[in-house]
């Protein structure tokens, strides 16, 4: 009979398995002790970690995902908006609703992270800001100039615009704050959270970073893959994925000017791309027609859909449902990221005749997706698609002015730097060896510093030939200092060490090959002709007077 | 006893330990000690008695002692032996160290005594005054015996005990040594008390201070407490304190009760009155400040220029509407929720008409005839008369006149908002037209005409207007060549829409647009008039016939900006057509032979047709990534001449299109051919052959949702069975693999390391000649193949070595790499050990909020600004004790 409490305890370290970041540390061989009191507490810390995050996951994660169940030969893709509305409560029912906009123009859509603000903007310069927890319009302005693309900053107070040629940001009582001026023919916008980073792409294929706290522009790399319109972040390492018009999508950081990954995707325009909240699949859809799901750790293709109309818009909701948007018509997409490929949609929505999808979002932490068409804005409900557990530390759904000012320092306090960008998000404090070429860079950049130092010296010795004041103390000071090791009497030591080197090398190999041709029968003369004589190698303590006399 | 208790002193002074005054105090520790000591001192005291009385000898001629002081003396050394317990030790003590003095006739002192008396104690001492001579005398009388019995006894145990004399004192530096010995050792036993705790402290993953600290600050929370608690301290404080409590303004409620009694003076609707005024003007001041703050920032230049110059202007303020000044009368009989440009421009209108502005009041002629006008105030003032009209009469760039004002200077980047305001009747869904829109229909004819037209008249007139690289003889053969296709095409235009214009005349086609779609599709119900040319109007294709229009600008205006070069789009084209593509199509000549039927079977049922046409538009919408391609629907009739659907290309012409641009690499011409190519997809779209439906299609196994049906083309059954296919060869032309792997070997071999391979040198060594005659040295061959050797192991070792499709780039990341160690850190075994010490996550969307305090909890935690003291011993603890 096992009692409750060890009952209990298994449970949960059987859950905090899922939980342990790699295998426990042993502490067994460590020689240093202070080492290995570190690496043994290391070692209890992640043990304490898991097995909170275990407990957490049981007692305050309790809300399950919603979803869809049907009965015999139903098939939920058949399930329409205003079945599902009927089904739900009030509250749930309350998320499916239209904006008609019919003459502003095809929308984009964006969220909040935390989902409590809505924001879109109409292609002839509608932009609108609208709060999610009670649909009111928060802000709305008529821009006059196209707008490419809107996206929030790290909260709900700032937004930027990707206008007809720069890209601007607004406060959330629509007032421009700032023109982008570098920002210009801005297609698509994102917005890096942990770094504060505004990242922009447009129709020049040139990829900005601008750090939105101390407004300077950090990176801009040319993708030299010409006009680029579709951009997204990998939410757990905030690499940026770009996707091209030859098909291929490429991922950058920052830090380097050249992209760290290329992949060829499509056989035609990559049209819009996707990363899950994992970080682990991406979601692609091109103009030939494809939409594909890929492993970003290995870089491989998992699945491949097909659609009889070229998809225009992809995203994926954080519990990993892929939207597919393509004419009038929104599918949404369970499990078709991995596992056996998807057979039917989960579910599918078509807008009204006339009704062209361009961009949707998934709400984060509700059960919704926001459609911007030709025909407006409509919310639709998806059930499912949100994570239903949030952490108020994080990202909260219920946020108010103080918990958000709040938020902001915290969020500010924790900016990263965006020299951390990196595809191993683990990568920060692992052991990196340096290769050989900047080692010898380093090297070089070291002995020019010095040599230069040493030539400054030397110059500042060097006196006029004057026959005056000879006598100088200072003179005979500078004297003095041009006894000392200037650069010119390092390089030629130098020389003279490398070239001793060399010949020490050379003869030792000339010896070893003197000594084969001698097993084999007598020197080879052609080996030993350059040898200057026969010799004996000078001792290390000869004097310079008598080195003449050793090779 | 005796000696030790009397040599006491010295003794302490020689150890520099014991005090004077503190063996006053404690008689009975001293005791102890002396007990202790016992065994050791005697010998030593006795010697030291015996150097003092040599001392004594030396200073003979100096000793003048009294008599009474030798009485004195004796009665202290007599009471010494037999114990009488003394008043004062310190005066003794004090004796004692004067004591040495040569005996002499008149002063018996200790070393004087009868040369055959012996010292009892020290027999081998020279002779003198010894205890047992002294002894003697008492000896024998019964009480006087009896009394000193004790005292005898204590001296008979002292007689009989060897005592030997007191050691040499050891060297100082010996001394000293071992006095830092014991020190040591005091020290340490204290100290080493610590070492648990200091291991604890040391072995803690973080030092908490902040409670304590905390506990033992004072500190005042709030404002309110430092006021209350505040006591005046200086003189200055205190004078301030005195005048306020003389004004009674102490506290608030002192200065409250003081504004209320001033209050009170005033009637109460004279004090509401002035709080009425007050609220009023903080108000005004407040909305006024709001307003200030507002346009300053406002960041727009042109706002600013507008707001400079605006006297009047000001007038109808943009947002403010309600501030309406002087021509307050004449806007009342405009509506009152009319809009600003409203307003703005009846009263431009009203400028126009009337003389107001223009200098022609009795004054301004009287001061322009009479010559007062170069007076500065007047000329100032007619001047501004004059600004006022201009500003009045201008259209200011806003609303509706925007687009209008804005098209001339902004050509590149004609935005979409202007767009709209020029197509705006054609750009509204059909669902709201009704019988007015025969009229809209007729202006936008209209205005497409003379669009037309102009473009023609452009084209014309910029022909002669080439230089640089149109000169050449063979581009301007083209580019007259394409100018007259251009031109064609145009006039082709202008026919249609005046063909249009006669039918909307006739208003034949005018409802039946609203049923075709109304009625939905599928029908069967499209009349003739329901042939329709679908507007691109969204932005996608806004901006993609922008794009295209750099070349067709070419073509239409020559030189001119493209944006008046460009004829306004036709009606007769579709969302995906374009100028660039050449003349107009005969459509039913181009089709393709898989979708011929579909192109020009006429014979076949207006349903029929009516489907295939609505699934093709959907496709062509949807494909060509128009969003709204579909949703805007067409006013304008299409001519009767074109009853087939709307865009067809010829197949081949996509592939060549598509090839052409993927080879040369611009990025104009790789977007032409993306679309071209997508075109290519809507011609098979529109293949109606139900009955071979793929069945892979996994994104859109719907065609069973009926209503959906209609509007697909895949679910509609018309999807064609060569459609991947098809797609497959559209795609074909661009050869995309063999580009990106050319690519990455680009990319990989750039990226290998570099091998200096050594050449032999020609004429070095040897005749040139002969040398090229046998060829490449094998020193050089063997170096060129280990050079090979080592760049395919790092081809091997790539990361991407077995990906075909991807290129991972191995540079170092420099920046990163400040985040990176180069080497394990000292006290790490391995990289293993390292690298696991860290491998939890820190960040608080990867822990539990306990977790994450856990796992990045500082060394040390204290308050700022708080004083860590010293650590007291804990209570509770005892040190370890040694045996």
């Amino acid at each position: 009979m096992v009692s409750r409490e060890k009952k209990l305890k298994r449970e949960l370290n059987k859950r905090a398995k899922k939980f342990m970041k790699g295998d426990t540390v042993n502490t067994k061989n460590i020689k240093d002790k202070k080492t290995k009191a570190h690496v043994r507490y290391a070692n209890v810390l992640a043990d304490n970690a898991a097995t909170d995050a275990a407990l957490h996951e049981k007692w305050l994660l309790p809300s399950t995902p919603g979803a869809i169940e049907v009965e015999g030969d139903e098939r939920t893709w058949r399930i329409k908006q205003d079945e599902i509305m009927k089904a739900v409560d009030i509250n749930a029912a309350r998320k499916a609703f239209d904006l008609s906009l019919p003459t502003l123009g095809p929308y984009s859509v964006d969220f909040t992270p935390n989902g409590r603000d809505l924001l879109i903007g109409g292609r002839k310069g509608h932009v609108a800001m609208i709060r999610w927890s009670d649909y009111k319009l928060v802000t709305e302005v008529q821009l006059k100039e196209t707008v490419r693309d809107v996206k929030f900053l790290h909260n709900g107070q700032f937004f930027a615009c990707a206008q007809r040629k720069y890209a601007y940001i607004y406060d959330n009582r629509g007032l421009e704050v700032h023109c982008l001026k570098d920002h210009t023919e801005v297609n698509r916008l994102e917005f890096l959270n942990h770094h504060f980073l505004l990242c922009t792409v447009g129709d020049q294929g040139v990829l900005r970073y601008q750090d939105t706290t101390h407004g300077k522009i950090i990176a801009q790399h040319r993708t030299k893959l010409g006009p680029c319109d579709a951009m997204r972040q990998n939410p757990t390492n905030a690499i940026i994925h770009l996707g091209h018009s030859n098909g291929t999508v490429t991922l950058w950081s920052p830090n380097m000017g050249h992209s760290l990954v290329k992949m060829l995707c499509h056989r035609g325009p990559v049209r819009s791309l996707a990363v899950d909240m994992t970080g682990r699949y991406m979601a692609t859809c091109g103009a030939d027609s494809q939409v594909k799901t890929w492993d970003v750790r290995m870089y491989k293709e998992v699945h491949s859909y097909y659609s009889a109309v070229p998809a225009v818009h992809v995203d994926i909701s954080q519990r990993g449902m892929l939207g597919v948007g393509y004419g009038g018509r929104v599918q949404i997409w369970d499990q078709a990221l991995s596992g056996p490929k998807a057979q039917a949609p989960y579910l599918n929505h078509q807008f009204r005749r006339g009704e062209i999808v361009r961009d949707f979002a998934f709400c984060p932490y509700d059960d919704a997706i926001g459609v911007g068409h030709s025909g407006g804005f409509s919310n639709l409900i998806v059930p499912g698609a949100g994570e239903p557990n949030y952490d108020s530390m994080i990202a909260n759904p219920f946020e108010t002015r103080n918990q958000r000012r709040e938020q902001e320092v915290a969020q500010l306090m924790d900016k990263l730097p965006p020299e951390m960008i990196q595809l191993d998000p683990d990568g920060i404090g692992v052991v990196r060896a340096v290769p050989k070429e900047v080692q010898k860079e380093r090297r070089e950049k070291a002995l020019e510093a010095e040599m230069a130092a040493r030539r400054d010296k030397r110059e500042a010795n060097l006196e006029k030939t004057r026959m005056k004041g000879k006598n100088k103390t200072s003179k005979r000071y500078r004297k003095k200092q041009a006894n000392v090791v200037d650069d010119k009497k390092l390089r030629a030591r130098m020389l003279a060490e490398e070239t001793k080197q060399k010949a020490a090398k050379a003869r030792g190999e000339g010896g070893r090959a003197t000594g084969g041709g001698a097993e084999g029968g007598g020197a080879m003369p052609a080996q030993t002709a350059g040898a200057a004589s026969s010799a004996p190698v000078a001792p290390k303590d000869v004097s310079a007077a008598l080195r003449r006399f050793y090779k | 006893m005796l000696e030790s208790e009397s040599d006491e002193p010295e003794e302490a002074r020689a150890n520099g330990v014991a005090d004077l005054s503190e063996e006053d105090d404690d008689d009975d520790e001293d005791g102890e000690e002396m007990d202790e000591e016992d065994d050791s001192e005697p010998a030593s005291a006795e010697e030291e008695e015996e150097e003092d009385e040599e001392d004594e000898e030396d200073d003979e001629e100096e000793d003048e002692e009294d008599d009474e002081e030798d009485e004195e003396a004796r009665a202290a050394l007599v009471s010494d032996v037999v114990g009488v317990p003394r008043a004062d030790k310190r005066r003794r003590l004090k004796r004692g160290i004067t004591e040495h003095g040569r005996e002499g006739e008149f002063a018996l002192g200790p070393a004087v005594g009868s040369a055959n008396e012996t010292d009892l104690t020290d027999p081998g001492a020279p002779p003198g005054l010894s205890i047992a001579s002294l002894m003697a005398s008492v000896e024998g009388q019964g009480a006087a015996a009896a009394a000193i019995g004790s005292a005898r006894r204590r001296l008979d145990r002292l007689a009989n005990k060897k005592a030997t004399p007191d050691a040499v004192p050891l060297p100082r530096v010996v001394n000293e040594r071992i006095e830092r010995k014991a020190a040591y050792e005091t020290t340490k036993a204290d100290i080493a008390k610590w070492q648990p705790i200091v291991k604890e402290n040391r072995e803690k993953p973080t030092l908490n201070f902040v409670g304590v600290e905390r506990d033992k600050m004072h500190r005042k929370k709030t404002l309110a407490s430092i006021n209350t608690d505040f006591v005046p301290e200086n003189d200055f404080e205190k004078e301030i304190m005195a005048h306020l409590k003389e004004a009674n303004a102490l506290t608030g409620e002192d200065v409250e009760r003081a504004e209320d009694l001033a209050l009170n003076e005033l009637t109460p609707e004279e004090a509401r009155e002035r709080r009425a005024r007050l609220a009023k003007m903080r108000n005004l001041l407040f909305k006024h400040e709001m307003k200030a703050k507002r346009v300053k920032a406002i960041k727009s230049k042109t706002f600013h220029r507008h707001n400079r110059k605006t006297g009047a202007m000001k007038v109808i303020d943009g947002e403010t509407g309600e501030e309406i000044g002087d021509d307050d009368a004449a806007l009342e009989g405009l509506d009152p929720d009319n809009s600003v440009e409203a307003k703005r421009e009846y009263l431009r209108a009203q400028e126009r008409m009337l003389l107001k502005h223009k200098n022609t009041s009795r004054w301004a002629k009287r001061a322009i005839k009479k010559g007062l006008a170069h007076l500065p105030g007047t000329k100032e003032a007619i001047a501004e008369q004059l600004r006022i009209g201009q500003e009045l009469k201008r259209k200011i760039g806003i609303g509706g006149e925007r687009g209008a004002s804005r098209d001339d200077d902004d050509d590149e980047y004609s935005t979409d908002a202007e767009t709209d305001s020029d197509d705006d009747a054609p750009g509204v869904v059909g669902g709201g037209a009704g019988a007015g829109d025969v009229n809209d229909r007729r202006r936008a004819l209209a205005k497409a005409k003379l669009r037309t037209m102009q473009a023609i008249e452009e084209g014309a007139a910029g022909a002669e207007e080439e230089g640089g690289l149109f000169a050449l003889p063979f581009m301007a053969r083209h580019m007259k060549k394409k100018r007259e296709e251009a031109e064609e095409e145009a006039k082709q235009l202008l026919r249609d829409i005046e063909r249009a214009e006669r039918e909307a005349a006739a208003g034949a086609g005018g409802s039946d647009d609203d049923e075709g779609f109304g009625g939905g599709l599928g029908d069967g119900d499209w009349g003739k008039g329901a042939e329709k040319f679908e507007e691109t109007d969204d932005g996608v294709g806004q901006r993609r016939s922008r794009i295209v229009s750099f070349g067709g600008g070419v073509t239409a205006g020559g030189g001119g900006p493209s944006g008046n070069a460009k004829p306004k789009r036709p009606p007769r084209e579709d969302g995906s057509d374009s100028e660039n593509d050449g003349g107009p199509r005969e459509l039913g000549d181009d089709v393709d032979d898989d979708d011929e039927d579909a192109a020009i079977d006429r014979n076949e049922t207006k349903m029929k047709r009516g489907a295939n046409r609505a699934a093709r538009r959907a496709a062509a919408a949807g494909e060509a990534g128009d969003p709204l391609a579909a949703a805007q629907v067409p006013e304008v009739s299409g001519p009767a001449t074109h009853p087939a659907a709307t865009v067809t290309v010829h197949q081949s012409e996509v592939k060549e299109l598509t090839a052409a641009a993927k080879k040369s690499g611009s990025a104009l011409k790789a977007r032409m051919a993306a679309r071209a190519s997508g075109r290519g997809a809507v011609v098979v779209t529109a293949g109606p052959k139900p009955a071979d439906r793929k069945i892979d299609m996994a994104m859109d196994r719907d065609d069973d949702d009926d209503d959906d049906a209609k509007n697909h083309p895949a679910s509609n059954g018309v999807a064609d069975l060569n459609q991947r296919d098809l797609l497959s060869r559209a795609f074909a032309g661009d050869d995309v693999v063999g580009e990106f792997e050319a690519d990455k070997n680009a990319e990989v071999t750039d990226e290998l390391p570099k091998v200096d391979v050594p050449k032999q040198m020609p004429g070095w060594g040897g005749w040139a000649d002969v040398q090229a005659k046998r060829g490449p040295p094998k020193w050089q061959l063997e170096a060129e193949r280990k050079a090979r050797a080592t760049q395919q192991k790092a081809l091997k070792a790539r990361r991407d070595a077995n990906l075909k499709h991807v290129v991972i780039s191995e540079r170092y990341d420099k920046k990163v790499a400040g985040f990176n160690v180069e080497h394990v850190p000292h006290g790490f075994d391995s990289k293993a050990v390292y690298e696991g010490s860290m491998r939890t996550p820190l960040g608080p969307d990867a822990n539990t909020d306990k977790s994450f305090r856990d796992l990045t909890r500082p060394k040390v935690l204290v308050n700022a600004g708080a004083v860590i003291r010293p650590m007291t011993f804990p209570k509770g603890r005892r040190p370890k004790q040694k045996e």
